[in-house]
Protein backbone atom coordinates (compact mmCIF):
# COMPACT_ATOMS: atom_id res chain seq x y z
CA UNK A 1 0.00 0.00 0.00
CA UNK A 2 0.95 3.62 -0.49
CA UNK A 3 0.87 5.11 3.02
CA UNK A 4 1.34 8.79 2.14
CA UNK A 5 0.02 9.92 -1.22
CA UNK A 6 1.25 13.52 -0.84
CA UNK A 7 4.90 12.43 -0.52
CA UNK A 8 4.66 9.05 -2.32
CA UNK A 9 5.77 7.04 0.71
CA UNK A 10 5.21 3.27 0.56
CA UNK A 11 4.72 0.76 3.38
CA UNK A 12 8.24 -0.60 2.91
CA UNK A 13 9.71 2.92 3.24
CA UNK A 14 7.94 3.27 6.59
CA UNK A 15 9.08 -0.20 7.70
CA UNK A 16 12.69 0.67 6.82
CA UNK A 17 12.53 3.99 8.71
CA UNK A 18 11.19 2.18 11.80
CA UNK A 19 13.95 -0.46 11.49
CA UNK A 20 16.45 2.40 11.36
CA UNK A 21 15.15 3.82 14.64
CA UNK A 22 12.14 6.06 13.99
CA UNK A 23 9.75 5.51 16.92
CA UNK A 24 7.19 8.33 16.63
CA UNK A 25 4.92 9.68 13.90
CA UNK A 26 7.00 12.84 13.94
CA UNK A 27 10.27 10.93 13.48
CA UNK A 28 8.73 8.97 10.57
CA UNK A 29 7.79 12.31 9.01
CA UNK A 30 11.32 13.62 9.39
CA UNK A 31 12.88 10.50 7.83
CA UNK A 32 10.40 9.73 5.03
CA UNK A 33 8.27 12.86 4.58
CA UNK A 34 5.14 10.79 5.32
CA UNK A 35 2.40 12.76 7.05
CA UNK A 36 4.06 16.13 6.62
CA UNK A 37 1.72 17.58 4.00
CA UNK A 38 -2.04 17.04 4.53
CA UNK A 39 -1.54 14.79 7.57
CA UNK A 40 -4.25 12.27 6.60
CA UNK A 41 -1.93 9.26 7.06
CA UNK A 42 -1.00 10.04 10.69
CA UNK A 43 -3.22 7.15 11.88
CA UNK A 44 -1.59 4.69 9.50
CA UNK A 45 1.86 5.81 10.65
CA UNK A 46 0.72 5.40 14.26
CA UNK A 47 -0.58 1.88 13.45
CA UNK A 48 2.72 0.93 11.83
CA UNK A 49 4.46 1.92 15.08
CA UNK A 50 2.03 0.18 17.43
CA UNK A 51 2.12 -2.99 15.29
CA UNK A 52 5.85 -3.18 16.10
CA UNK A 53 5.32 -2.62 19.81
CA UNK A 54 6.33 1.05 19.67
CA UNK A 55 3.32 2.25 21.62
CA UNK A 56 4.76 5.09 23.64
CA UNK A 57 3.46 8.24 22.04
CA UNK A 58 4.73 11.60 23.29
CA UNK A 59 2.10 14.24 24.09
CA UNK A 60 3.33 16.50 21.32
CA UNK A 61 3.28 13.80 18.62
CA UNK A 62 1.12 14.33 15.51
CA UNK A 63 -2.63 14.09 16.16
CA UNK A 64 -4.61 11.01 15.15
CA UNK A 65 -8.29 10.25 15.65
CA UNK A 66 -10.40 7.47 14.17
CA UNK A 67 -9.45 4.88 11.59
CA UNK A 68 -10.15 7.10 8.60
CA UNK A 69 -9.13 10.65 9.39
CA UNK A 70 -10.56 13.51 7.42
CA UNK A 71 -8.37 15.70 5.31
CA UNK A 72 -9.24 19.20 6.37
CA UNK A 73 -6.43 21.03 4.65
CA UNK A 74 -4.62 21.55 7.96
CA UNK A 75 -1.18 19.95 7.82
CA UNK A 76 0.02 17.94 10.81
CA UNK A 77 2.53 20.23 12.41
CA UNK B 1 -39.74 18.32 8.65
CA UNK B 2 -38.30 20.19 11.66
CA UNK B 3 -35.23 22.45 11.33
CA UNK B 4 -33.31 20.07 13.59
CA UNK B 5 -34.12 17.08 11.36
CA UNK B 6 -33.27 19.04 8.24
CA UNK B 7 -29.85 20.15 9.51
CA UNK B 8 -29.09 16.61 10.74
CA UNK B 9 -29.98 15.22 7.29
CA UNK B 10 -27.79 17.85 5.60
CA UNK B 11 -24.93 16.82 7.91
CA UNK B 12 -25.42 13.13 7.02
CA UNK B 13 -25.65 13.93 3.30
CA UNK B 14 -22.38 15.86 3.55
CA UNK B 15 -20.73 12.85 5.19
CA UNK B 16 -22.02 10.64 2.35
CA UNK B 17 -20.69 13.27 -0.09
CA UNK B 18 -17.22 13.15 1.53
CA UNK B 19 -17.21 9.37 1.01
CA UNK B 20 -18.36 9.71 -2.61
CA UNK B 21 -15.66 12.30 -3.39
CA UNK B 22 -13.05 10.04 -1.77
CA UNK B 23 -14.31 7.07 -3.80
CA UNK B 24 -14.21 9.03 -7.09
CA UNK B 25 -10.52 9.81 -6.51
CA UNK B 26 -9.50 6.40 -5.17
CA UNK B 27 -11.24 4.43 -7.95
CA UNK B 28 -10.03 6.82 -10.65
CA UNK B 29 -6.40 6.52 -9.53
CA UNK B 30 -6.72 2.73 -9.23
CA UNK B 31 -8.27 2.61 -12.74
CA UNK B 32 -5.39 4.60 -14.22
CA UNK B 33 -2.78 2.48 -12.38
CA UNK B 34 -4.44 -0.70 -13.73
CA UNK B 35 -4.40 0.81 -17.24
CA UNK B 36 -0.73 1.69 -16.83
CA UNK B 37 0.00 -1.91 -15.80
CA UNK B 38 -1.90 -3.18 -18.87
CA UNK B 39 -4.89 -4.80 -17.12
CA UNK B 40 -7.34 -3.26 -19.54
CA UNK B 41 -10.59 -5.02 -18.59
CA UNK B 42 -10.01 -4.19 -14.90
CA UNK B 43 -9.21 -0.60 -15.90
CA UNK B 44 -12.53 -0.36 -17.76
CA UNK B 45 -14.53 -1.72 -14.82
CA UNK B 46 -12.85 0.40 -12.13
CA UNK B 47 -13.04 3.53 -14.34
CA UNK B 48 -16.80 3.02 -14.66
CA UNK B 49 -17.06 2.64 -10.87
CA UNK B 50 -15.35 6.02 -10.44
CA UNK B 51 -17.81 7.67 -12.84
CA UNK B 52 -20.73 6.00 -10.98
CA UNK B 53 -19.48 7.57 -7.75
CA UNK B 54 -19.41 10.96 -9.47
CA UNK B 55 -23.06 10.49 -10.46
CA UNK B 56 -23.87 9.63 -6.83
CA UNK B 57 -22.01 12.76 -5.71
CA UNK B 58 -24.12 14.85 -8.10
CA UNK B 59 -27.35 13.38 -6.67
CA UNK B 60 -26.20 14.16 -3.11
CA UNK B 61 -25.06 17.69 -4.03
CA UNK B 62 -28.43 18.41 -5.70
CA UNK B 63 -30.26 17.14 -2.62
CA UNK B 64 -28.19 19.21 -0.16
CA UNK B 65 -28.86 22.34 -2.24
CA UNK B 66 -32.58 21.47 -2.41
CA UNK B 67 -32.58 21.28 1.42
CA UNK B 68 -30.94 24.76 1.48
CA UNK B 69 -27.62 23.38 2.74
CA UNK B 70 -24.11 23.85 1.37
CA UNK B 71 -22.45 20.75 -0.12
CA UNK B 72 -18.97 20.32 1.38
CA UNK B 73 -16.66 19.76 -1.59
CA UNK B 74 -13.58 20.52 0.53
CA UNK B 75 -13.31 17.41 2.63
CA UNK B 76 -11.97 13.95 1.72
CA UNK B 77 -11.42 10.81 3.76
CA UNK B 78 -8.04 9.08 3.45
CA UNK B 79 -7.46 7.85 -0.13
CA UNK B 80 -6.07 4.31 0.12
CA UNK B 81 -3.87 3.26 -2.79
CA UNK B 82 -2.81 -0.34 -3.40
CA UNK B 83 0.47 -1.47 -4.97
CA UNK B 84 -0.86 -4.82 -6.28
CA UNK B 85 -4.18 -5.90 -7.83
CA UNK B 86 -5.13 -7.62 -4.57
CA UNK B 87 -4.27 -4.54 -2.50
CA UNK B 88 -6.29 -2.34 -4.88
CA UNK B 89 -9.38 -4.58 -4.56
CA UNK B 90 -9.00 -4.82 -0.77
CA UNK B 91 -8.63 -1.03 -0.41
CA UNK B 92 -11.77 -0.45 -2.51
CA UNK B 93 -13.66 -3.10 -0.51
CA UNK B 94 -12.69 -1.36 2.73
CA UNK B 95 -14.17 1.88 1.37
CA UNK B 96 -17.45 0.12 0.48
CA UNK B 97 -17.49 -1.65 3.85
CA UNK B 98 -17.57 1.78 5.50
CA UNK B 99 -20.02 3.31 3.00
CA UNK B 100 -22.78 0.68 3.33
CA UNK B 101 -23.37 0.99 7.13
CA UNK B 102 -23.14 4.80 6.80
CA UNK B 103 -25.88 4.77 4.13
CA UNK B 104 -28.08 2.38 6.13
CA UNK B 105 -27.77 4.61 9.21
CA UNK B 106 -28.62 7.75 7.20
CA UNK B 107 -31.62 5.98 5.62
CA UNK B 108 -32.94 5.13 9.12
CA UNK B 109 -32.67 8.81 10.14
CA UNK B 110 -34.52 9.91 6.98
CA UNK B 111 -37.30 7.38 7.60
CA UNK B 112 -37.64 8.60 11.21
CA UNK B 113 -37.79 12.25 10.05
CA UNK B 114 -40.32 11.46 7.31
CA UNK B 115 -37.90 12.65 4.59
CA UNK B 116 -38.77 10.01 1.98
CA UNK B 117 -37.13 11.91 -0.87
CA UNK B 118 -33.67 11.74 0.74
CA UNK B 119 -34.40 8.17 1.88
CA UNK B 120 -35.20 7.03 -1.70
CA UNK B 121 -32.08 8.76 -3.03
CA UNK B 122 -29.82 7.12 -0.44
CA UNK B 123 -31.46 3.73 -1.06
CA UNK B 124 -30.61 3.99 -4.77
CA UNK B 125 -26.98 4.77 -3.91
CA UNK B 126 -26.94 1.93 -1.35
CA UNK B 127 -27.99 -0.69 -3.93
CA UNK B 128 -25.26 0.52 -6.28
CA UNK B 129 -22.61 0.35 -3.52
CA UNK B 130 -23.76 -3.17 -2.57
CA UNK B 131 -23.38 -4.29 -6.20
CA UNK B 132 -19.85 -2.87 -6.27
CA UNK B 133 -19.04 -4.57 -2.95
CA UNK B 134 -20.32 -7.88 -4.36
CA UNK B 135 -18.06 -7.53 -7.43
CA UNK B 136 -15.04 -6.75 -5.23
CA UNK B 137 -15.57 -9.75 -2.92
CA UNK B 138 -15.92 -11.98 -6.01
CA UNK B 139 -12.63 -10.66 -7.44
CA UNK B 140 -10.83 -11.17 -4.11
CA UNK B 141 -12.23 -14.73 -3.95
CA UNK B 142 -10.98 -15.41 -7.49
CA UNK B 143 -7.53 -14.05 -6.63
CA UNK B 144 -7.49 -16.30 -3.57
CA UNK B 145 -8.48 -19.38 -5.58
CA UNK B 146 -6.49 -18.82 -8.80
CA UNK B 147 -3.53 -16.89 -7.46
CA UNK B 148 -2.92 -13.28 -8.47
CA UNK B 149 -0.88 -14.22 -11.59
CA UNK B 150 -3.58 -16.45 -13.11
CA UNK B 151 -6.30 -13.94 -12.23
CA UNK B 152 -4.29 -11.07 -13.74
CA UNK B 153 -3.63 -13.01 -16.97
CA UNK B 154 -7.39 -13.11 -17.59
CA UNK B 155 -7.62 -9.29 -17.49
CA UNK B 156 -5.08 -7.98 -19.97
CA UNK B 157 -7.57 -7.57 -22.84
CA UNK B 158 -10.30 -4.97 -23.10
CA UNK B 159 -13.66 -6.29 -21.90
Amino acid sequence: MIVCLCRAVREHDVARAIAEGASTVRALGERTGAGTDCGACACELRSALTARGLVSVPQDDAPCSGSRPMVTGVAAK
Amino acid sequence: MSDTSRSEIIRLLNEVLTAELTAINQYFLHAKILQDWGFLSLYQYVYKESIDEMKHAEMVIDRVLYLDGLPNMQRLFKVQVGETIQEIMAADLSLEDEAIPRLNAAIAVCREAGDNGTRALLEEILVSEEEHRDWLTTQLDLIERLGEKAYAAEHIREG
